[in-house]
């Protein structure tokens, strides 16, 4: 049993004063007393603290805590494998440690955040036989704006709980003080937060049915553009590759709504507005090529049987130098006058709602996003049911751009959609997506492989072999992609799916019953 | 499956008590989940770990079917070390086996369903050689008995083996070892002398007659942990070490 008790920065901490509290029939004795100093890590988006989870640095080790007992590890590892910052999981031996970063991180780094510094004392409650029935440990934690907190926690031994329940009570009535009993995992949490607040990559925008197009759809480019910005500084430090996946999804996300709700700026400003977008984010496609390649180098290696994987090397050597100039490119690119001009004055735009309407920019937003619904729906049924076996290629990838196109019109507009059916549609949809996207990745990665064969004439027979083994992998793996999706697609189009379905293309009768 | 190590002697103050007390400290010092059962009505054991039997504890409780004595186990001051306290009711656990069905393996299931969360488990045993001996015979997989180098724990210890004998219990668990040894005493001397030519079985390790043993009892603490350096707890360690190389 464990008691976490929040004491008021005022009490004393030392023997005399928990002697006092807890009465004459049992003594403290100051078993040992500490100074910590914890540094807490995370990533961009703080993937360990949205999950109630602290990653902490203390004394060249890591540990994982949860945050109202953040002093406490939970789970630690003594070994790094490759001192670098950021860290990523992969940094860190095998085991149970490393299976939890990974988890909470996947392909993010995490990087120091703040410090905290904590004075501990630990104390040992004896009865008058001289047993110790009670260990408590009385933590001060100076916060990064320099506010101090004690905490408390307490652990009675076993077969010692009824007569410890009293003292923990006792000294809970000594030394807390009520009005100020902020959980210590709030506290934690507070300064994990930066100044600006993160736009995570699936924040709800903030949007009323009946607002008007041209505000709605200027709103969500304004967050879009800030989400794309705000990875700006990741992608030139180059902390992870998710910066600039982020980034890319920002942008991808800002285009498919100008297309998707047309009419919401004049013709011209919209054709501008998306010739502009899909230019900085062609920009980028070489790069994340190069890194989902990288990303995936062990992965993709275990496809091959072992014999054969040396013939990798020369390939992702390759691509590593081709990442270094790539990576150059961009920076070079992000940090130009030119770029940080026109990014600031389109923000400046969509901002200030200074677009001109375009031919829908006055209706309600919630008409027609019922209308767009309906149509892409349409579009991706009449698609999905003409799939048959020797359906062309083409005609599949078609069926994917209408799937994407559909989610981002449920995710863009879900803060004006009913919650529940939403949810239930974009679950099912995610599913068909899946497959839809592993066959689109193979298919780009054969694309791909094969272009790298046919630009490097010099290459080695055993690379040639090795780079031939994936390609006939990956072909495997796109037909069975391929051979999913008319299965995905019937459960996507159940009658639960189409009843749900229903209730969002009807979302604003509903609203006005 | 937890190794079960039973201090036991029919003879009293030969130190079976201070060795429980130590080897069980040893034993969770070593990092192993250990109980120490305190069986000796006396209750010894529990005093020098400064517990008191809690008052629903009883000696029926041992054997009943609930397994509730699981709920008398209490914590020590060490890690890893958790004692079963004894009770005065102890001293009627003779009549009380005497009156059950597998009368000499009650104790036996006891220690199969604590070992399911213990490494080691050592018992300190009331001196007698009545039901309850018997039960602790079956249940231990070592008996440690502690013979002090005189004539008449000579002779209490050949007995001991000629019981075994009768009986049918298995003489390997048998492991006595010199307790109280005072090598400026010639009896002592000459009494291990001509034990060790009969008996081959005792352990090497001698623990000695030493005041800081007898002073436990004040300090209510295993010397092993307030003197570690000290000769008797080297003796002690020593025995610990012992005890975990023999052989099943």
């Amino acid at each position: 049993m464990e008691k976490n008790v929040n004491l008021n920065s005022a009490a004393r901490d030392d023997s005399s004063s928990i002697d006092g509290i807890i009465g004459t029939n049992h003594k403290s004795k100051l078993t040992r007393k500490i100074h910590r100093n914890l540094r807490l890590y995370d990533s961009f988006v703080r993937n360990i603290q949205t999950k109630g989870y602290g990653l902490v640095f203390e004394k060249n080790k890591f540990y994982i805590a949860k945050f109202d007992n953040i002093h406490t590890p939970e789970c630690s590892c003594d070994k790094l494998i490759e001192h670098q910052r950021p860290i990523f999981w992969w940094d860190f031996c095998e085991g149970s440690f490393q299976e939890r970063l990974k988890k909470f991180l996947g392909y993010r780094a995490a990087s120091p955040i703040y410090s905290l510094s904590v004075d501990q004392e630990d104390h040992d409650i004896k009865n008058r036989d001289g047993k110790i029935i009670l260990r408590v440990s009385i933590s001060k934690i100076t916060f990064p704006d320099a506010s101090q907190k004690n905490f408390v926690s307490a652990h009675p031994l076993l077969g010692y709980e009824d007569e410890s329940r009293k003292l923990i009570k006792k000294l809970i009535q000594g030394l807390s003080n009520e009005e100020n009993e902020e959980a210590l995992g709030l506290q934690v949490e507070r300064f994990l937060l930066p100044d600006e607040q993160i736009i995570f990559p699936k924040r709800t925008i903030e949007l009323s049915g009946e607002q008007n197009v041209h505000s709605a759809v200027a709103k969500i480019c304004h967050v879009m553009i800030r989400a794309a910005r705000q990875n700006e500084p990741g992608i030139i430090d180059d902390i992870d590759t998710e910066f600039l996946h982020s980034y890319r999804v920002s942008l991808r996300k800002l285009r498919s709504i100008l297309s998707l709700i047309k009419g919401a700026f004049t013709a011209d400003v919209t054709k501008e507005l998306k010739d502009e977008f899909g230019e900085l984010a062609k920009k980028t496609n070489q790069l994340r090529d190069l890194d989902v390649y990288l990303l995936e180098e062990e992965a993709l290696k275990s496809i091959l049987p072992e014999s054969t994987r040396p013939g990798l090397d020369r390939m992702f050597s390759d691509f590593k130098s081709e990442r270094k100039k790539a990576l150059s490119q961009i920076r070079r690119h992000l940090k130009s006058k030119k770029y940080q001009e026109k990014i600031s004055r389109y923000q400046q735009l969509f901002c200030k709602g200074d677009l001109g309407y375009g031919k829908r920019g006055e209706h309600t937003i919630g008409a027609i996003i019922e209308l767009e619904l309906k149509r892409h729906l349409k579009k991706v049924k009449k698609l999905g049911y003409k799939i048959e076996r020797d359906t062309p290629n083409e005609e599949i990838h078609e069926l994917r751009i209408e799937c994407k196109k559909l989610r981002y019109l449920l995710e863009s507009f879900n803060s004006i959609l009913p919650k529940k059916s939403l949810e239930y549609v974009v679950r099912k949809l995610r599913k068909l997506q899946n497959v839809l996207g592993d066959f689109n990745d193979f298919s780009v990665q054969i694309n791909s492989l094969e272009t790298y064969l046919d630009e490097n004439k010099d290459l080695e027979p055993e690379t040639i072999s090795a780079v031939g083994g994936l390609i006939l992998n990956m072909y495997q793996k796109h037909n069975e992609a391929r051979g999913l999706v008319k299965e995905r697609f019937l459960q996507f189009c159940d009658e639960f799916t189409t009843m749900e379905f229903d209730t969002l293309l009807n979302f604003r009768e509903k609203v006005s019953q | 499956m937890s190794k079960v190590y039973a201090l036991y002697s029919s003879k009293g103050g030969v130190g079976k008590t201070s060795t429980a007390v130590n080897l069980a400290y040893a034993s969770a010092h070593a990092g192993l989940k250990t109980l120490l059962i305190d069986l000796d009505q006396q209750g010894a054991a529990s005093f020098y770990f400064r517990i008191r039997p809690p008052k629903k504890h009883k000696a029926k409780s041992l054997f009943g079917k609930e397994s509730s004595w699981k709920n008398s186990i209490r914590e020590s001051d060490y890690p890893s070390l958790q004692i079963l306290p004894a009770h005065e009711s102890y001293r009627n656990l003779d009549t009380f086996l005497d009156k059950m069905k597998r009368s000499k393996k009650r104790l036996s299931d006891l220690v199969d369903e604590a070992g399911k969360g213990f490494d080691r488990i050592i018992i300190d045993c009331p001196p007698t050689l009545s039901l309850v001996a018997e039960n602790i015979f079956s249940a231990a997989n070592k008996l440690l008995v502690p013979v002090v180098p005189t004539t008449l724990s000579e002779r209490t210890y050949y007995q001991l083996r000629d019981f075994f004998d009768k009986e049918d219990y298995k003489a390997k668990k048998l492991r006595p070892f010199f307790s109280m040894v005072e090598r400026r005493k010639r009896m002592h001397c000459e009494t291990i002398a001509r034990m060790r030519l009969v008996e081959k079985r005792f352990c090497k390790t001698e623990i000695p007659y030493n005041a800081k043993i007898e002073a436990m009892g004040s300090d209510r603490e295993p010397i092993l942990h307030s003197t570690p350096r000290h000769n008797a707890a080297g003796a002690f360690a020593q025995l610990w070490h012992e005890s975990e190389e023999m052989r099943s």
